[in-house]
């Protein structure tokens, strides 16, 4: 690449001359120097090519569509400002100027082509109520703006089990969201990635068809509540705090939650968070994790924990055909790409990510599982049964690393319990924080194939190092550098209150925690 | 406020600053006929200020909308193209804010399937490509795209109105909200920097077929 050989005035002059910005004299002493001087010359005729190359920028072109489209949109504004006037007048008035007003009405509303379409575009609804869309969930979970600023104080250690980092992000993004003006939330949407732009739109799609309209009044209220408050910032990371912690729960915990009133749900609350400090307060002791971290890396290609991630598979698969052969709907298609895609992160996290599996097979070795009870129907016991097999094997290679001490402590437990147990000690050591790691060394090492390396050199710089981290921590370590639970990733949910489907299981979650 | 001069002044010699003043008395055919002017040339700035064709489209609904929802405060105080402009500006500039929040990018989802920037996806596409070889039209289509990217927000609005709207610095000035001079430095710069990213694609003194 060869350097710019001008200084800066001399081009600038150069420019200016090329776009007939120059003043009579400074053109003349232009055009002498560019006479004499053929270097200054080259240079004019290459600004010039460049110049000329920008006609190679694709020229944009709009087809009809555009404008009738445009016109619809502020014939419906007419509309509104003329019944919002009329609304405005006190009613007397109102009848005995409505002919005059209809003249003038008639004028403005006719002069704009009323091809109307049936109500306003869909998207311009969503991103109107777009800081209520986001978090619909979450906010109906909350109920109201007092139960949010009693809830740290009660239970302080339920709050604390979700990602910080995680609530964070979303809780920034919920703030801009609603401090953006359109083209600025069309833009953010926008940018999400295919997997959050379907969540966002099966949440506008819960907003507008599952809620009653007063339903949607009370949820877009609190919102605007929590938003102008003073305390924002901290109540909104209560709300999504709250809403994670509940996403782990069956979905008739959290039925019975959304029930209760303020105070008393606050109570049971309270009475959770003490049993989680009861559990964590015994936690293990950093040796320990240590040990658990490396058992669960070198369970990582053994079969027992594979075994679960090919059921998952080839029961999606069946149930995808199945729904194919059935009906030929659109919206059927897009539900099931929907389960699909989130399954599919589901498996890739069970392939890649051995603490996750860990977790995953306990899961589904407990005597209820919520997740493989949705996913198996009928077969679900045949699954836990498998399941529960493949973790004997697990857990006596994890218990085999522990300490003395550890052990003892999960002899006194029930099978149940023990497993319990563990599973929460996994998760836990797969949550420490890792220190700084050789990112350069461990890109160029067997672990990843090169299909992976091609991947991530495609990324912005900083965007590949967090993706090395997050791989090496989570294939080398045990652990989970940051585990992507972003807006709209939830375990299974009840919409009971409000609609009568049965839990939501289309979605990935986190593994249930908790006794 | 303009002075009554200013104002007869654009009213006399711009013919798209008189429609703009029927839409301000509500009349409808102004409106429609000011949009059929500019709606390929707003779309197009739209388009390129923010990367995204997706997007430019809606966002130049938003624009008109704007332009209709102002026509009562309207008062001619420069060209209507001025105005327009300004306002094009800002809704791209908008998005753009609104686009750059989402940083978050995980490494399931792959580079095609989020919704990454057309022109950072062809960056890398572009950077196998050898310098020496001849381009061929189509890759030199990319090639400017990614350079006008290299630009910054104001470098590019500048460029792409003084290329294609073909305004003055000071027009370009009063829409970017700067002095002429400054506008006279910012696209020199621009310009510059263009040229070095495309120098090797030129080298050979071979002339980009253009309109």
């Amino acid at each position: 690449m060869s350097v710019d050989p001008l200084n800066d005035e001399t081009r600038e002059q150069l420019v200016a001359y090329l776009d007939g910005e120059l003043a009579d004299s400074e053109s003349a002493a232009i055009e002498s120097r560019l006479a004499t001087d053929e270097t200054l010359r080259a240079e004019m005729q290459g600004l010039d090519r460049v110049w000329n190359a920008l006609d190679d920028l694709p020229r944009v072109t709009v087809g009809d569509a555009f404008a009738k489209s445009t016109i619809e949109m502020v014939a419906v504004e007419a509309e509104r400002d003329v019944l919002a006037k009329t609304a405005a007048l006190p009613i007397q008035r109102r009848r005995r100027n409505y002919a005059l007003l209809g003249a003038c009405v008639g004028a403005a509303l006719l002069g704009f082509a009323l091809v109307r379409s049936a109500g306003t575009r869909p998207d311009r609804m969503l991103l109107a109520n777009l800081p209520v869309i986001y978090q619909v969930d979450a906010l109906q979970n909350a109920g109201e703006i007092d139960f949010l600023r009693r809830l740290p104080k009660a239970a302080p250690s339920l709050l604390a089990t979700a990602e910080a980092s995680d609530i964070e992000e979303s809780a920034r993004a919920w703030e801009a969201i609603a401090a953006g003006d359109e083209p600025s939330r069309r833009g953010w949407v926008a940018a999400l990635s295919e997997n959050e732009k379907a969540r966002l739109h099966d949440s506008a799609r819960r907003y507008t068809r599952d809620l009653t309209p007063g339903r949607q009044e009370a949820v877009a209220d609190l919102s605007r509540e929590l938003l102008a408050a003073q305390d924002r910032a901290t109540l909104l990371r209560t709300t999504l705090a709250y809403d994670a912690w509940m996403s782990q729960q069956t979905a008739s915990e959290q039925a019975q939650l959304r029930k209760l009133p303020t105070d008393e749900r606050l109570e049971e609350l309270a009475k959770l968070d003490r049993r989680i400090v009861a559990q964590t307060g015994r936690s293990l002791p950093e040796a320990d994790s240590a040990a658990l971290r490396a058992a669960v890396v070198g369970l990582k290609d053994s079969a027992e924990l594979r075994r679960l991630g090919q059921e998952v598979e080839r029961r999606v698969e069946r149930m995808a055909a199945a729904w194919r052969r059935e009906t030929d709907g659109t919206d059927r298609a897009a539900r099931i790409g929907q389960m699909k895609r989130g399954i599919t992160e589901m498996i890739a996290r069970l392939e890649k990510v051995p603490a996750f599996s860990v977790i995953t097979l306990a899961e589904a070795a407990s005597p209820r599982p919520q997740r493989m009870e949705w996913l198996f129907r009928d077969d679900w016991e045949r699954v836990r049964d498998q399941a529960r097999q493949d973790w004997q094997v697990v857990e006596a290679k994890l218990i085999a690393a522990l300490s003395e001490e550890a052990r003892e402590r999960l002899d006194q437990l029930s099978e149940d319990r023990r497993r319990e147990q563990l599973r929460w000690w996994v998760e836990h050591a797969a949550r420490s924080a890792f220190e700084s790691i050789d990112i350069e060394a461990y890109f160029a090492s067997d672990d990843l194939t090169d299909a992976e390396r091609h991947k991530l050199l495609a990324l912005p710089t900083d965007q590949m190092e967090a993706a090395l981290r997050r791989m090496y921590v989570n294939r080398q370590l045990g652990g989970f550098d940051r585990l992507p639970m972003g807006p709209g990733m939830r375990g299974p949910r009840d919409r009971g209150g409000w609609g009568d489907r049965g839990p939501r299981g289309d979605r990935d979650g986190r593994p249930r925690r908790g006794p | 406020m303009p002075s009554q001069s200013t104002i007869q002044r654009y009213t006399q010699a711009d013919p798209d600053v008189r429609l703009m003043l029927r839409v301000r008395e509500d009349d409808a055919a102004a409106f429609e006929e000011l949009m059929l002017r500019y709606q390929n040339r707003v779309v197009s700035i739209i388009a390129h200020l923010v990367g995204r064709r997706d997007l430019a489209e809606d966002l130049a609904q938003d624009v008109f909308l704007r332009v209709y929802r102002a026509r009562k405060r309207y008062v001619p105080g420069a060209k209507f193209s001025t105005w327009l402009f300004t306002i094009a500006g800002n809704v791209a500039s908008n998005a753009l804010r609104g686009l750059s929040r989402r940083k978050e990018v995980h490494l399931a989802a792959a580079p095609g399937d989020t919704g990454a920037n057309p022109l950072e996806l062809s960056a890398a596409a572009a950077s196998a490509l050898m310098p020496t070889r001849q381009a061929d039209k189509a890759e030199l289509c990319d090639v400017v795209q990614q350079a006008v990217a290299t630009l910054s927000e104001r470098q590019r609005a500048a460029v792409l109105l003084a290329k294609f709207e073909g305004l003055s610095y000071e027009e370009i000035g009063e829409i970017l909200d700067m002095t002429p001079q400054a506008i006279k430095s910012m696209l020199s710069r621009a310009r510059g920097k263009l040229r070095e990213a495309l120098q090797p694609y030129l080298q050979h003194g071979q002339k980009v077929e253009g309109s």
